[in-house]
């Protein structure tokens, strides 16, 4: 895996086709989490918290500064149908720089605040282990989207 | 199915973002406009209109070379 690089949860095909996510009204947010933990598309029911296989919260980065326990919500989430796929998008994010925000962040993940469960959809490969006490964190989402499906 | 996000996106980067997000906000907007869900597609025209800023102030930069 590179830098930016996406992976969606095999859970989170199940969950889509089980109506557990509406992906344009629900809130998604990205946590950041260390290294201690891995990710993997096969992460057994992956949730930022209780109640599934794995919870990928209890390796959240150390919340100060500017980002807060949970991590920044990605606004204004859409669907739309675009080149016969429906494309999942929402806004970037941005974590300000601060002396306090936690400095070793190594995966996002992205994960519906909005459910009760807390079921997350990916998670996005920061590359290395990231200081965001050194400069301003951002994510621009891919130009296809977050996640598109498509007929293929 | 997979896409692949820019960490600290570079100008560049952020530049092809701001068009393709404009884009999929113009049309989740006229989706949301034919189902007269209007509290949202105000939400998604106040970000349109910030990333329609951050183009044309690219745009000027560009024409005052």
């Amino acid at each position: 895996m590179a830098a930016g690089d996406i992976t969606y949860f095999d859970q989170w095909l199940v969950d889509v086709q089980e109506a557990l996510h509406d992906h344009e009204t629900d809130t998604f947010k990205l946590g950041l989490i260390t290294s201690g933990v891995t990710p993997a598309a096969t992460t057994s029911d992956p949730r930022w918290g209780a109640g599934g296989g794995t919870n990928l919260s209890s390796s959240q980065v150390t919340p100060g500064g500017n980002y807060s326990s949970g991590g920044p919500t990605m606004a204004n989430p859409t669907v739309t149908l675009t080149g016969g796929a429906g494309v999942f998008d929402a806004d970037d994010v941005s974590i300000a720089q601060h002396a306090s925000n936690p400095n070793n962040a190594r995966w996002g993940i992205i994960y519906n605040d909005t459910d009760t469960g807390k079921r997350a959809v990916g998670f996005v490969d920061l590359g290395a282990t990231i200081d965001l006490t050194a400069g301003t964190f951002s994510v621009a989402w891919n130009a296809s989207g977050i996640a598109s499906m498509n007929q293929a | 199915m997979a896409n692949s996000a820019a960490i600290n996106p570079t100008a560049e980067q952020q530049a092809s973002r701001n068009i393709s997000r404009i884009r999929t906000l113009r049309a989740c907007i006229e989706k949301n406009l034919a189902r007269g869900k209007t509290e949202k597609v105000a939400q998604l025209q106040s970000e349109l209109n910030r990333r329609m800023a951050a183009v044309a102030a690219l745009k000027a930069e560009l024409d005052s070379l």
